[in-house]
């Protein structure tokens, strides 16, 4: 029965008293891992498993909206004509840019970029802020304000006497509040990115957390992909 | 012996991990730091133990809940002509004895925690979160699971949806079902928080199995040991791994299932609620879509146990592995098509007649691995430990429940049997008589790996005994009352099922005395128990060749190398260390071609 | 002594990770991924609009369907640029595409069934309409269910005429001979066969007296 050196196995993650290096060169794998690539091949499979439960939780919201739309299409169409597209466009645009940024800061840690890394962490930070500012005043408030709430609560003043159209706003509150947490999630997730990026953790052999977070983003941003046609381009 | 290289980092810290071999249990030096190191480990095998405890805590509880369900059944309640009500004996215990209403209340809030309990809080953690957790790295040659704080995590979110659903029963629970079917679950109960807390509770346990469930697909793929292929692995961990994706899959739809329920039950949004254009049979389909892949949850852990101690308990290779690898694979894969089985009598009958022919799919790898196991027993050297007595009671008894299984997928059948007893018995023979079975047969085969100690093989033989009679007396009866139209969460009864329903809560009782049996021998070896060696029973598998009983911390010695099949019975003999240390067969004779 | 010289990929290869090498993606990929990013989302709205003005213009309905089609194509396209580029998983372990490929399966399955079901509510309904065939389907004589069973139903010849042919037994046994004991009238029945009867079978009940036959066209009895 062979035996391994136990070389890499030694070092538990810390470091010894005179190594001046920076963290993400000095960083060391979990003991239970051969080495980091090991370690980040496994912590990625790990976070694509997260995400795929990301998708199926979203999933729920779809085929509610599905057999809902198929049951009730002109609730869906009275409804959706309520709100306003270029919102929407807006918001799109602004989660689209932030998955660039993201993906830009995943490539500014592999090269070791560390003043880039930040200002696109901040970037991306920012694009969630005003997704959800644009969410909140220019949306949320404005429906709330004429009464297009979900189930027992509608009360739109107006009301064209098509049946079934609370049903719809739950729907929308419903997908649209879910994925506001997550970008809410997302934001704090970018400011501890922000936070150990100041302390030059992440580099070219380290940025697990980087590319963890920022697939996250992106199937955040995936499932916005998708409800933007699905609530406010219908016709 | 290797040399041990300290790596870039020095002296000062090579020597951690090396100098200290003492088992995993040790403690650390006080009562508190010892409590301290518990409660922030992140060993997989502390962690596996701790939910052991809690599970077997919970069953107790459900257990309890279960008997009380019985006690209720053993007579019908009766209102005679002048008001007075008997029979309605749970309710009298609880002091609602005087109204009929009450009482049946009682009852509801009664089958309800059991299912819940049984179902979240004991049968979807239990093989997975306990043996899987302290299993899986050890079979695997690996040091720990993939991510060791994830795990941690995971025990401190079941302990959080234990407490929720604690908090609701102490409120006297909920009565709605474990199913918490619309539109009761949404429309009753208003203004008390019972269901709210009740399904916060399941959806926080869900986080729990998923976040288990990733951590051990992960560490199935990365964490191998050097020379062991996907095909060299025991099948426990094949079981484990199918289990795992099942959990990765559906929990997530059971999360947004509960986050609708609970918006429709406070913002009243409509999509269960026909009134405003909903329909109660969506909230079915979403609640069923995780729950019957959950019931595979449930069962193929139990199956994982049955392969290692029906191959150590009859000494023999396990017959056709891949055929039982892939099986597992084929069941988690199907299990997701098929949950409108449990829907026959509410959903349309165009997806009812394609849920039952997909059904009988279902069954088929299951079969498999029944007639895998069989044939693996014959000339195999059968013992009759405690564990082999369950892994042969469970053939039985799972043997029983999956064949009535096909019954239930049929169609038509079903439109009869759906909410009588028979599914109660059906469930409870798979569910109980399967998982819960292997569980404690696989209790039995661990637990000298485990806690070093060996249990007491007589206790646990009248243990077995008490189970195994006392379970089909409890259930078999059920089979017939439902055929016979005994519906399932009913209170009371006509007369015309008194027997039965008597005899079942008789076995009831004989079932709790063999639990109860169990419990004092776990707690009699603890106490007492001989020390093990680390290879008792003479297997093959990694955690059995190469780690000591208990396990050191960081699980081996040396990394291991495979360099056998986890059941070659045939070519292999694990090593002596002392002679007579196995209390089974039988070494092999000087100068024979196993040495 | 030490294994620190070893090259990674020859001594990993048992836990089955290769050495994948930290692609990194470039600057003119990213921005090409954004531009189409751009561009398809201006495309779905434009879509939309286009779909709107020919509905006006030319005083057309256009289906749902195609409205639904179209945001979706252009969203899965989207999805899968951003998952392919940006989630870098085209340069990665084919394990990553599967979990994500099963994933969306499982989905598709979700979807699918419960489309299914919720979807043909009042399928079967049709078909219920007719009478309730008594001696068979009818079905290879190519009348449609219902009128066979209409035929089949006044006249009661259809397995009787089978049965004249091949009868190998001897005169059909009265079924009070074979020692049953019936509480309603038997109409004909026989021990072979039993011969459904119109009408309140059960002592004591009394037909509802507007109510002759629902609209599946059975009777009270059913």
């Amino acid at each position: 029965m062979a035996t391994i050196d136990l070389g890499k196995h030694g070092a538990h993650g810390s470091a010894p008293v005179n190594d001046d290096r920076p963290y993400h060169e000095r960083y060391q794998a979990a003991h239970h891992f051969v080495d980091r690539e090991h370690e980040f091949d496994a912590v990625k499979m790990g976070v694509w498993l997260f995400l795929s439960t990301e998708v199926l939780l979203f999933s729920g919201m779809f085929v509610a909206y599905a057999i809902f739309r198929m049951m009730y299409p002109d609730a869906f169409l009275s409804g959706s004509a309520h709100l306003d597209y270029r919102w929407g466009l807006l918001n799109t645009v602004v989660l689209l840019l932030s998955s660039y940024t993201v993906a830009a800061a995943v490539r500014h840690a592999q090269t070791g970029n560390q003043k880039w890394l930040q200002i696109n962490i901040i970037l991306t930070f920012i694009a969630g802020l005003i997704f959800l500012t644009i969410k909140g005043v220019f949306e949320y408030y404005k429906k709330y304000s004429e009464g297009l709430l979900p189930g027992k609560f509608y009360s739109y003043p107006y009301a064209e006497n098509v049946p079934y159209e609370p049903l719809w706003w739950g729907i929308y509150w419903g997908a649209t509040g879910i994925h506001a947490s997550h970008v809410i999630v997302g934001m704090g997730l970018f400011a501890w990115l922000y936070v150990r990026s100041r302390k030059r953790h992440f580099g070219p052999g380290h940025y697990n957390a980087v590319e963890g977070v920022g697939l996250y983003w992106h199937i955040v941003d995936i499932v916005w992909i998708f409800l933007f046609p699905m609530l406010y381009l219908i016709h | 012996m290797a040399s041990i290289d300290l790596g870039k980092s020095g002296a000062l810290h090579g020597a951690h991990g090396h100098e200290h071999h003492g088992s995993y249990l040790e403690g650390k030096g006080g009562f508190w730091a010892t409590v301290w190191d518990w409660m922030t480990t992140v060993d997989h095998k502390k962690i596996g133990m701790m939910y052991l405890v809690a599970i077997l805590f919970m069953f107790f509880l459900g257990g309890m809940a279960a008997l009380a369900v019985r006690l209720e059944l053993f007579a019908p309640t009766v209102v005679d002509a002048t008001g007075q009500i008997s029979g309605n004996l749970l309710g009298q215990m609880f002091g609602a004895g005087d109204s009929l209403a009450d009482s049946n209340l009682f009852y509801n809030r009664a089958m309800t925690i059991h299912g819940i309990i049984m179902v979240f809080l004991v049968i979807v953690p239990s093989v997975p979160a306990s043996l899987g957790n302290f299993l899986l790295p050890l079979q695997l040659g690996a040091k720990d699971v993939a991510f060791p704080r994830l795990n941690l995590a995971s025990w401190y979110i079941y302990l959080l949806g234990s407490f929720f659903a604690i908090l609701s029963l102490l409120n006297y629970g909920v009565d709605t079902g474990w199913t918490f079917y619309t539109p009761y679950s949404t429309t009753t109960d208003e203004g008390h928080l019972r269901v709210v807390w009740m399904v916060t509770a399941a959806f926080i346990l869900g986080f729990s199995s998923i976040f288990t469930g990733l951590n051990f697909v992960v560490t199935v793929h990365k964490l191998r040991a050097p020379g062991m292929g996907w095909f060299d692995m025991p099948l426990f961990v094949w079981g484990i791994y199918g289990t795992a994706i099942i959990q990765v899959l559906a929990t997530p739809v059971i999360g947004i299932t509960l986050i609708l329920l609970l918006f429709e039950r406070i913002f009243h949004i409509g999509i269960f609620d026909p009134r405003l254009g909903g329909d109660p049979v969506l909230f079915q389909h979403f609640f069923w879509f995780y729950s019957h892949p959950v019931v595979y949850v449930m069962i193929l852990p139990g199956m994982a146990i049955m392969n290692e101690l029906i191959a150590a308990g009859s000494r023999k290779k396990i017959f056709g592995y891949r055929a039982v690898a892939f099986s597992t694979l084929a069941i988690a894969g199907i299990s997701f098509i098929v949950w409108g089985h449990h829907m026959f009598t509410s959903q349309g009958e165009v997806a009812a007649v394609v849920f039952s022919a997909l059904t009988f799919l279902v069954a088929i790898p299951s079969a498999v691995k029944i007639f895998n196991w069989i044939s693996t027993l014959y000339k195999g050297s059968i013992i009759l430990t405690t564990w082999n007595l369950y892994a042969l009671a469970f053939l039985f008894l799972f043997s029983i429940g999956g064949l009535t299984g096909l019954f239930l997928g049929s169609l038509a059948v079903d439109l009869h049997l759906h909410d009588t007893y028979f599914i109660v018995a059906h469930f409870h023979y798979v569910m109980m008589g399967g998982t819960i079975i292997a569980f404690i047969g696989g209790i039995h085969y661990w637990w000298p790996k485990m806690t070093g100690k060996m249990y007491n093989e007589t206790v646990g033989r009248i243990g077995w005994f008490f189970v195994f009679v006392g379970f089909n007396a409890t259930f078999f009866p059920q089979f017939l009352m439902g055929s016979r139209g005994m519906p399932r969460r009913y209170a009371s009864y006509v007369p015309e099922y008194e027997f039965w329903h008597q005899f079942s809560t008789i076995g009831s009782g004989l079932l709790a005395l063999g639990l109860f049996v169990h419990l004092f021998g776990f707690l009699a070896s603890l106490a007492a128990g001989k020390k093990a060696p680390a290879n008792p029973w003479g297997a093959l598998t990694l955690e059995w060749t190469h780690a000591s009983s208990p396990p050191i911390e960081h699980n081996f010695e040396h990394e291991p190398v495979v360099t056998h099949g986890p059941y070659d019975f045939d070519t292999v003999l694990p090593a002596q260390t002392k002679p007579g240390e196995y209390s089974l067969p039988r070494p092999a004779a000087p100068g024979s071609k196993y040495h | 002594m030490t294994s620190q010289a070893q090259p990674h990929a020859e001594h990993f290869d048992a836990h089955g990770h290769k050495d994948h090498g930290h692609t990194i993606v470039s600057v003119a990929t990213l921005r090409t991924v954004l531009a189409l990013l751009l561009f398809f989302t201006l495309l779905t709205v434009g879509a939309t609009l286009v779909e709107v003005w020919i509905a006006d213009t030319f005083n057309v309905l256009i289906p749902q369907w195609v409205n639904v089609f179209v945001a979706l194509s252009i969203a899965a396209v989207k999805t899968v640029i951003v998952v392919m580029f940006f989630m870098q998983l085209k340069y990665d372990s084919p394990l990553n595409t599967m979990i994500f490929v099963f994933t969306l399966l499982t989905v598709c399955f979700f979807l699918g069934f419960t489309v299914l079901d919720l979807g043909n509510r009042g399928t079967i309904d049709r078909f219920k309409e007719g009478h309730i065939l008594r001696g068979g389907t009818g079905l290879g004589t190519g009348m449609p269910i219902t009128q066979s069973s209409k035929i089949a139903a006044v006249t009661n010849q259809t397995y009787d005429e089978h049965l004249a042919h091949h009868a190998h037994h001897g005169p059909r046994l009265p079924i009070t001979e074979a020692g049953y004991v019936s509480k309603v009238p038997l109409a004909g029945s026989s021990a072979q066969r039993s011969k459904p009867v119109q009408g309140i079978t059960l002592e004591g009940l009394s037909v509802p007296a507007a109510q002759t036959e629902d609209e599946h066209g059975e009777g009270p009895a059913h």
